[in-house]
């Protein structure tokens, strides 16, 4: 993981971890899924398919489906609209380069 | 179907239009369900105004202020909700389908609002798909959110207000970006001059002269004609821009945030079969609707900026004013309550549309790139010289201006991803017309399918047949 | 601009594939086409190009129509993403299979051998990720598919590089003839002369043809599909089910789609199909049952064609029953789109007055004896061929 990209105006509320790819993340009760990754400093976590090039959350609305991962299991959701909760495992697509 | 989920009402979208038409529906008994691919209340603009926090006022601004307020009597209403979800498919009559993260839920309702909001239009430069760059409105709503902002050098670029009231509120978070690149030409002033009176009344006018004051203190503002591309491996390095003199200015930034106006995201009410108008100031869809913000569906009304980007005030009247009419519908009220009790909320929204005017000819979208290496469509990651090679092809054999896009669409793909043409469609359509003249009008507005929002195939096989017991 | 000598109505598979053939003989062709080419059934069906399973009477179409495809690219310069990977028609109980091997038996009696009876194993060596209720299955290795869209281009492309003259947006009215001429007046009010009409007009050709005195039965249909966001691959051919209408298969790029002739609903005066939403379900679980991964996958797109349903579910070839120079192609009921090459070069060979290749007596236009004058007439009775 690099440097964080983003830093916390306040010292945190109660903070949650999760795991992702195995790792363990820890992020902040008020964060969605995406904003922690980029707070813990994780820019990108797939490719996209025809270019194999890496992405990034771009809207963080869900309108660009740019941060899919998968939550608990359920593949393809919407990162930057899934609150965080102490104990969620997140799968991603960092290291996929095939459909 | 029987024990099928039934509602007087469905709103969907649980922004200030949304959770204002839910309220006054709900407030004189009518049942509703909302439901918002969010997880919480508050469309984007007042989004983490479910708990704001202490400091919300001074980092957002006081119109922010209006979400808590909205959220909490939203909240005292007995109103069902369905969160994290989308409304993927609509039939008249009306018939909802409603998908959550793990099932279909198909339900009736007499009434349906669509309050879907707007989002912003994107910006396609080279280098624009890199991680690191983001539109200004991610920056905002990271903000809004979880108090997160950039702790690396960043850059703000495009054309738009929101550039302005972001610079501000970074401002008031302590968050310095290398440069403000506000995208214009030198001639948009005289054009939106004629506009002036109208805006200079209106709120938008003081707030301007704060931001604009702000910015142009905290952060070299460098007046741009071109946004020539992003430098980067992987994450972005620097920011290129053409100055309004000519001059190539280079920006060092490890994140840049992108604006280029916002549009209703129309693709619900176009699904629908519902007639949208290529407005030609907004560059931009927008579903026709009435004073009373019907579509054209019987029982079918479009409020807030999901019907023509009116800003966060003159949305939440508009939801007011669809739920009062459909209040009539439902046999509530009468047409005379109906007039007496929106009169005020016609007034205010009228009151909040002056302004816009100036704020959209002022800020007319940026002119697409040259570059015939950039992505059009993100998702499938077709190029502009792809989308032309696969134009021209079409054109030569005399394929219909109207046809091009489906044209492209089938044989590059562009379109086919999940965003549903969210994100190509408007770059899209401005090059069809700047390129090959084809008028936005003419080209067409982009083709909308079940679902409006990908959704698990399993949830459609569970979903109870005819006869079947709902599970 | 001297009038052609043949017009074809209609600018899908059939009439670009009819237009092409005759302007590789020498004529001068006209297509008509009232929206634009691939707009309807032709541009937005499964893609799929199989022998297995089809008609007997389709059977010598479809071998033909085969031997095109291998060289398509020769035809059309565009390869229209053909891919022969296998078709393969699943059964779930023995009673299935049984009915499967009775089949098979029968096509080799008559001749054709390529479908293959596949059991449990040879199944799975095939489609490995099969459910496993899944007993055997009938397999054709070199049953293939295409992008319907851009075959349909690419055979409008190459028939107006070669002097077809195109119209689009332009649909066919009043189709009358005089002194050996056919007159085929347009809705904007063009009138178009030509020795020879070929229809080729679809879900839209009942019309012309009662009109002309030689009413169908047909039935505008709209069948279903719905496409997945991409997924790891995990399929090569091509699976129906012998007891569930499905058509499964995975593109290169991992997305999946999934059809089989399910249907919802026709609007032909918003010239829309809708969906039935209850049928996709039907398809949801059909697919989920043959194939249990799929019940992750995310559906991102369902639509639905505009397509000609005959009552015998094969379509009308051949000439007009009461008029001279005068011939249909349409009717294909769901199953065109890898016949649509060769029935172009029959369509040549039948302006021509060529003998043909192959039977179509039981493409027959007045097979439908008993069919009302506006093309009405439960009691179908089929006349001998």
């Amino acid at each position: 993981m690099n440097q964080a990209g983003f830093r916390r105006l306040d010292g945190s509320g109660a903070s949650v971890t999760m795991t992702v790819d195995g790792q363990t993340v820890t992020a902040d009760t008020r964060d969605t899924v995406a904003g922690a990754l980029l707070a813990a400093g994780i820019d990108t976590w797939r490719r996209n398919v025809p270019s194999g090039q890496p992405r990034g959350p771009f809207c963080m609305m869900g309108v660009c489906f740019e941060c899919v991962l998968t939550v608990d299991g359920v593949p393809e959701r919407r990162a930057c609209m899934v609150p965080v909760r102490d104990g969620m495992t997140i799968r991603t697509g960092r290291r996929d380069t095939t459909p | 179907m029987t024990g099928q989920p039934s509602f007087d009402a469905v709103v969907v979208g649980a922004g200030p239009a949304g959770m204002a038409a839910a309220t006054e529906l709900a407030a004189r008994g009518a049942s509703v369900l909302m439901v918002d691919r969010q997880a919480s209340p508050g469309g984007q603009i007042y989004r983490g105004a479910v708990e704001p926090g202490h400091d919300a006022e001074r980092l957002f601004g006081k119109s922010y202020m209006r979400g808590p307020a909205l959220i909490a009597a939203f909240g005292r209403q007995s109103i069902e909700t369905r969160w994290n979800a989308s409304a993927v498919g609509v039939r008249d009559g009306f018939e909802v389908d409603v998908a959550s993260p793990d099932r279909l839920e198909r339900i009736a309702c007499r009434i349906l609002i669509l309050a879907t909001g707007a989002y912003e239009r994107p910006l396609a430069i080279p280098g624009w798909t890199m991680p690191g760059v983001m539109t200004a409105g991610a920056a905002q709503l990271m903000a809004k959110q979880s108090r997160l902002v950039p702790s690396e050098p960043f850059v703000i670029a495009g054309a738009g207000p929101l550039i302005w009231l972001l610079a501000w509120q970074y401002a008031q978070m302590g968050a310095r970006p290398e440069a403000l690149v506000s995208l214009g030409d030198s001639k948009a002033l005289r054009r939106a001059l004629p506009h002036a009176f109208s805006f200079l009344g209106s709120d938008y006018a003081a707030d301007a002269v704060k931001y604009l004051r702000t910015a142009y203190r905290s952060t070299p503002v460098v007046r741009a004609r071109r946004l020539v591309r992003i430098e980067g491996d992987g994450r972005p390095t620097a920011l290129i821009a053409e100055t309004r003199t000519g001059r190539s200015v280079s920006i060092p930034a490890r994140r840049v945030f992108l604006h280029n106006g916002v549009l209703p995201d129309a693709n619900m009410t176009n699904a629908l079969g519902c007639r949208l108008e290529w407005d030609e100031i907004r560059h931009s869809w927008q579903p026709t609707t009435d004073a009373w913000q019907r579509g054209d569906r019987d029982g079918l009304y479009v409020a807030g900026d999901g019907a023509g980007v009116d800003g966060a005030i003159a949305a939440e009247f508009s939801g007011r004013i669809a739920a009062s009419d459909a209040l009539v519908r439902l046999g509530r009220i009468s047409q005379a309550e109906r007039d007496t009790t929106a009169a005020p909320w016609i007034a205010e929204r009228g009151r909040h549309l002056s302004g816009r005017p100036f704020i959209d000819t002022l800020f007319a979208p940026i002119e697409p790139s040259d570059d015939p290496d950039v992505p059009i469509c993100r998702c499938e990651n077709v190029s502009a010289s792809r989308a032309a090679d696969v134009i021209d092809d079409a054109r030569g054999v005399g394929v219909p201006p109207g046809a091009l896009v489906s044209h492209l669409k089938a044989i590059s793909r562009c379109g086919m991803g999940p965003c549903q043409a969210r994100m190509c469609g408007p770059s899209l359509a401005r090059f069809l017309d700047t390129r090959y003249g084809v008028s936005a009008a003419d080209a067409g507005k982009p083709s909308q399918r079940y679902p409006a929002a990908p959704m698990q195939l399993a949830s459609l096989a569970d979903l109870p047949l005819d006869g079947e017991a709902a599970p | 601009m001297s009038a052609p000598d043949v017009i074809v109505i209609g600018g899908g598979l059939h009439g670009s594939s009819a237009a092409l053939h005759l302007a590789m003989t020498g004529a001068k062709v006209t297509v008509l086409e009232k929206d634009h080419a691939g707009r309807n059934a032709s541009g937005v069906n499964a893609g799929g190009v199989r022998r297995l399973g089809r008609d007997t009477r389709e059977i010598p179409l479809a071998l033909e129509s085969r031997k095109i495809w291998e060289r398509i690219s020769d035809l059309v310069d565009d390869d229209c993403d053909f891919a022969a990977r296998g078709h393969v028609q699943v059964a779930e109980t023995e009673e299935e299979l049984v009915t499967q091997r009775k089949r098979v038996t029968e096509l080799q009696a008559l001749g054709f051998d390529h479908e293959k009876i596949v059991d449990r194993k040879q199944l799975r060596e095939i489609v490995p990720a099969v459910s496993d209720h899944c007993v055997g299955g009938i397999h054709v290795a070199d049953d293939g598919a295409a992008m319907p869209y851009r075959t349909t281009f690419a055979f409008r492309r190459k028939a107006v590089s070669i002097g077809v003259q195109w119209h689009d947006g332009t649909t066919a009215g009043r189709v009358t003839r005089d002194s050996g001429n056919w007159n085929v007046e347009t809705t904007d009010g063009q009138t178009f002369a030509a020795g020879t009409v070929v229809n080729c007009s679809g879900a839209w050709s009942d019309r012309l043809c009662r009109d002309l005195g030689e009413p169908v039965p047909l039935t505008p249909v709209a069948p279903m599909l719905m496409i997945t966001s991409r997924m790891p691959h995990f399929i090569d051919p091509v699976v129906g089910a012998a007891g569930r209408v499905l058509s499964f298969k995975q593109f290169d790029n991992g997305t999946v789609l999934i059809g089989g002739g399910l249907t919802g609903v026709v609007d032909l005066a918003r010239n829309r199909a809708e969906l039935d939403v209850g049928k996709l379900t039907t398809n949801a679980r059909s697919a989920c049952a043959i194939f249990p991964n799929m019940r992750q996958a995310r559906v991102v797109r369902a639509w639905a064609g505009i397509e000609a349903e005959m009552p015998d579910k094969v379509p009308v070839i051949g000439p007009s029953s009461r008029h001279e120079q005068l011939f249909h192609a349409f009717g294909f009921s769901a199953h065109g789109f890898q016949l649509g090459p060769f029935v172009g070069r029959l369509m040549a060979d039948l302006v021509e007055n060529r003998e043909l290749p192959v039977d179509i007596a039981p493409f027959r236009i007045d097979r439908f004896a008993g069919c009302g004058p506006d093309g009405s007439g439960s009691g179908l009775k089929l006349v001998d061929g």
